[in-house]
């Protein structure tokens, strides 16, 4: 392809297709903005409620600072609404992931080795209100119940409950195994084989469900009468004569109350101040020092974020359209589920460490869910007396900086497309019409002047005021000047012999004069010669004015129509008479060809050529005349000769006034002195009269290489 | 004694024309430009005038020193003798009722016959014909002592070099006159250009009074020649 215009401004088009790059790179600076101001913001609420909640040691103190083994911890979770106490798992729908399993290594006391198949059991706490649930489910296939006479509990499957009352003090419950019903808890003030020590209670509620791998046993225990120290233990009894424990499975040892494992249940207080910030668009939650969660609130619901409902999303038709290829180009992150799936007992990662260590902290993690979504989690210390007791954790995903940059990136594409197009297309148009322009002008100037030289027609001023009208009034100038200094060139010889002719006038009358008074003879010589030379000169002079000459009396004559047969056989006749020493071929057409012009101009102009190819002829050659007819439409005279051939980048110039082949030394050897000088005009003044019969003439070498050839065509008229 | 004025701006070749005509026996007098020409003219008229076209810095001073000279008198011979030779400037002058039209190229000895000529043909225009030079052909009749043309009892008002080139193709009927020789015969050096125009004009004043005239015939590639009426 060549490097037009059109093509460069192409080229340069396609910088604007950095725009999108720079809205591109822009958004992408925009969201690295937007998320530090989201960490800002949200370490802010973080610290808002951590703020709350310093200072306030009620808050935290109930929590035991002491223990480290979590594996004994119970950790009640917050239940949505009361168990109904049936022995069913249905209330506790939504918990299963967090009820844990109790088996081999929580064996406290087994007299045969242990097979989790055959005695385990599956256990968690909730709260609700003031009230602790607690959810039992035993696989044990051989249910040995309280003997209905015996008042012991221990000679059956039972739960033993130990906790500290508020108080600090240990207390025991116990349950034996009974058929599907209700149960009835006692307090064991002492040791549990003990039946004075058993006084049934009325506080503790249950209800006992026997299944077909065992059974189930849901609790009420009420929070005002528990402590912070809490333990359950399973006695299994698999004999039902001998009825000896054979295994207990415990959460932790029951015997101390230090043994115990602590209760942890979402602080009613705390949850309360959080309440407070429920309105806060992140999910929030506080921890203790323990890294278990006290309270929490909200969602990581990216639907009612702050920042989706901020944007106004246009709609209309074309956004609509476009609506499938952006969601295939900008695939907005789904996020269904919360993605909530740590354990709220025990909440990890750096920025908790952190946190609890003193130094408030924020981190960018992936969900588990769509590798898009990030969550952000600010994690801020809470303080009792300068100390770390507590970590306020607020979590948000950058959905809403998703959705922000998604719709930004939406708008750019739609921008940018747009003012792409729009600008190519301007551009283009632009340059298709400059390069239009320029295009004009070149054809014009090359129009303008012909092979010769000679300017043909003006150039079209393009008139608008730029660079290229400039261009083409510069060129119409330049024309104009060329087009001057040619008709100069032109009328030179004319002016030039114009100009010449009153001093030759003078020193030919003088010498006359001379020639009249000179009585010396020896003289007479010199002013003979010098006449001689003077007559020359005006001969010279004559001939440098013909051509003017014939350019005026051309534009005078009236174009007549002749027959150019019969004109061309009267020359050739002539010629024969006029150069009886040389043989003319003449071949001429039977029929009457008319043309329309000046017959005596075209005469002249034969007369040049002629006399022309005698001058170069090669001595006993004929010289070729032929007539012939090219169509319907023109005439072609050619007049041939053999001699010596053009030099190749002549043949238009000797056209040309002034140009001549000829030498003039060789001249003057052996053609006779009376003979007219050349001026190199004879073809010139040829050109002139076919052009005036809107004919062409051309000179060229034979295309058998033995001379040269002058076509001359002439457009024909019908008879 | 004849007397013959000469406008010509150019001293040189002013000078050298008086020089040369008054040793042929005529007055002459000389005028560089048209004011002291008019001045001149005002005390007594010559018996020819000699007058360049452009005069100092009038470029076209000649032309109206002609018209001046005709207006006084109508048979006064005047003769152009001027470096300018264009088509355009010899018609304008013939035109102006100059009996001749030279350029200076012309030698002496031709403005000299010119002269006598002229002078000839205004001393016949009185007296009575003499017929020995009178050629006829036809319902031509050519009579060279008066310079007199007459076409079926038409004057034809030639001026002298068209009277010589007629003279020269009348004199020899039938035979083709080369554009050189009709040259020769006229006393002028011209381009064969001013031939062909100089036979158009002579045609154009036979078909003014006859305008089925068609004696002079153009033989392509050759020249004129007078064609016999049939």
């Amino acid at each position: 392809m060549r490097n037009s215009l059109r093509a460069k401004t192409l080229l340069i088009c396609s910088f604007l297709l950095l725009l999108p790059w720079l809205g591109y790179r822009y958004i992408w600076e925009m969201e690295k903005v937007l998320r530090v101001g989201q960490e800002r913001n949200l370490l802010g609420t973080a610290q808002a409620l951590a703020t709350a909640l310093h200072e306030r040691p009620t808050l935290f103190s109930s929590q035991p600072q002491t223990g480290t083994n979590t594996q004994r911890d119970l950790y009640a979770y917050r239940l949505p609404a009361p168990i109904t106490l049936d022995g069913e798992f249905d209330d506790w729908l939504g918990f299963e992931q967090h009820i844990k399993t109790y088996g081999r290594h929580y064996v406290q006391f087994s007299r045969y080795p242990y097979r989790q198949e055959d005695y385990a059991f599956r256990h968690m706490l909730g709260r609700h209100g003031d009230h602790l649930y607690a959810l039992f489910d035993v696989t044990d296939n051989t249910l040995i119940t309280r003997r209905s006479a015996s008042s012991r509990l221990d000679r059956s499957d039972h739960l033993v409950i130990a906790m500290t009352t508020p108080e600090g003090r240990l207390q025991h419950y116990a349950i034996a195994g009974q058929e599907t019903g209700p149960v009835q808890t006692y307090a064991v003030d002492g040791e549990i084989s003990d039946t004075a020590a058993l006084s049934p209670i009325s506080y503790i509620q249950g209800y006992w469900r026997n299944h077909q791998h065992g059974y189930s046993l849901e609790l009420q225990l009420p929070m005002d009468h528990i402590g912070d120290m809490l333990g359950f233990s399973w006695s299994n009894v698999n004999d039902s004569f001998n009825r000896d424990i054979d295994t207990v499975i415990a959460t932790a040892s029951i015997k101390t109350a230090t043994s115990l494992g602590q209760l942890i249940a979402p602080s009613e207080e705390i949850d309360r101040i959080l309440k407070a910030m429920t309105h806060s668009q992140a999910h929030l939650k506080v921890i203790d020092n323990q890294r278990r969660v006290l309270a929490k609130t909200g969602q990581l619901n990216p639907q009612q974020s702050l920042w989706s409902n901020s944007l106004n999303t246009s709609d209309n038709v074309v956004s609509r359209l476009l609506a499938p290829l952006y969601e295939w180009l900008f695939p907005l992150p789904k996020l269904d589920t919360t993605p909530e799936s740590t354990d709220d007992a025990k909440i990890l990662g750096l920025h908790v460490t952190q946190a609890l260590a003193g130094q408030p902290y924020v981190r960018w993690r992936k969900s588990e869910d769509d590798k898009d979504v990030i969550i952000l989690s600010a994690a801020h210390p809470v303080y009792v007396d300068g100390k770390v007791v507590g970590v306020v954790i607020a979590e948000e995903t950058n959905l809403g900086i998703q959705t922000l940059k998604v719709e930004a990136l939406k708008g750019l594409f739609s921008l940018s497309s747009a003012i792409i197009l729009l600008g190519i297309t301007t551009l283009l148009l632009f340059a298709s019409h400059i390069s239009n322009r320029i295009r004009r002008l070149r054809d014009n100037t090359e129009r303008a002047i012909d092979t010769q030289g000679r300017v043909q027609e003006k150039i079209t001023i393009d008139q608008r005021q730029d660079e290229i009208g400039d261009l083409s009034r510069g060129l119409a100038t330049m024309m104009d000047r060329l087009d001057g200094y040619h008709q100069y060139l032109e009328q030179m010889s004319s002016r030039l012999a114009h100009e010449l002719r009153t001093p030759v006038a003078v020193v030919r009358s003088s010498l006359e004069n001379l020639a009249f008074c000179e009585t010396e003879p020896a003289n007479m010589p010199y002013i003979t010669r010098a006449q001689e030379g003077i007559n020359r000169l005006n001969t010279i002079l004559s001939l440098m004015t013909e051509a003017t000459r014939i350019e005026q009396s051309l534009e005078q004559v009236d174009r007549e129509q002749y027959r150019l047969d019969e004109l061309l056989d009267g020359c050739t006749h002539g010629y024969s008479l006029a150069y009886p020493d040389t043989q003319f071929n003449v071949v001429l057409p039977e029929q009457h060809l008319h043309v329309m012009g000046s017959p005596d101009h075209l005469v002249q102009c034969l007369d040049k050529i002629v006399s022309n190819a005698i001058d170069f002829h090669v001595a006993n050659t004929p010289i070729d005349i032929r007539l012939v007819v090219l169509g319907e439409s023109a005439v072609q005279i050619t007049i041939a000769n053999q001699g010596p051939l053009l030099p190749a980048e002549m043949e238009d110039q000797l056209f040309n006034s002034m140009v001549s082949l000829r030498k003039k030394g060789k001249e003057s050897e052996h053609k006779a002195k009376q003979e007219k000088p050349h001026l190199g005009l004879g073809l010139y003044i040829a050109r002139l009269i076919v052009q005036f019969h809107k004919g062409e003439i051309t000179l060229a070498n034979r295309s058998d290489r033995q001379g040269v050839v002058v076509t001359i065509t002439l457009p024909l008229i019908a008879a | 004694m004849k007397s013959i004025v000469i406008v010509e701006d150019e001293t040189a070749i002013r000078e050298n024309y008086i020089d040369v005509l008054t040793r042929q026996g005529y007055q002459v007098k000389g005028y560089a430009n048209r004011t002291e020409a008019m001045a001149g003219f005002e005390q007594s008229l010559p018996d020819l005038a000699l007058i360049d076209i452009g005069l100092e810095d009038e470029i076209d001073g000649g032309f109206q020193l002609c018209q001046t000279l005709r207006a006084k008198s109508p048979t006064l011979p005047i003769v152009f003798l001027t470096a300018r030779d264009s088509d355009f400037d010899t018609v304008c002058g013939l035109r102006m009722g100059a009996d001749d039209y030279l350029t200076k190229d012309i030698s002496l000895p031709h403005l000299m016959a010119r002269i006598a000529a002229l002078f000839r043909r205004s001393e016949a225009q009185g007296q009575q014909t003499d017929d020995s030079d009178v050629i006829d052909r036809g319902l031509l009749s050519v009579d060279k002592g008066k310079m007199h043309v007459h076409w079926d009892s038409h004057a034809i008002d030639l001026t002298v070099t068209e009277f010589w080139m007629l003279h020269a193709l009348v004199r020899r009927p039938g035979v083709v006159k080369s554009r050189q020789a009709l040259m020769e015969e006229a006393h002028v050096v011209v381009d064969d250009n001013t031939i062909t125009s100089h036979i158009k004009r002579i045609r154009k004043k036979f078909i003014a009074v006859d305008s089925n005239f068609d004696h002079i015939s153009t033989v392509y590639g050759m020249g004129y020649r007078w064609q016999e009426p049939k």
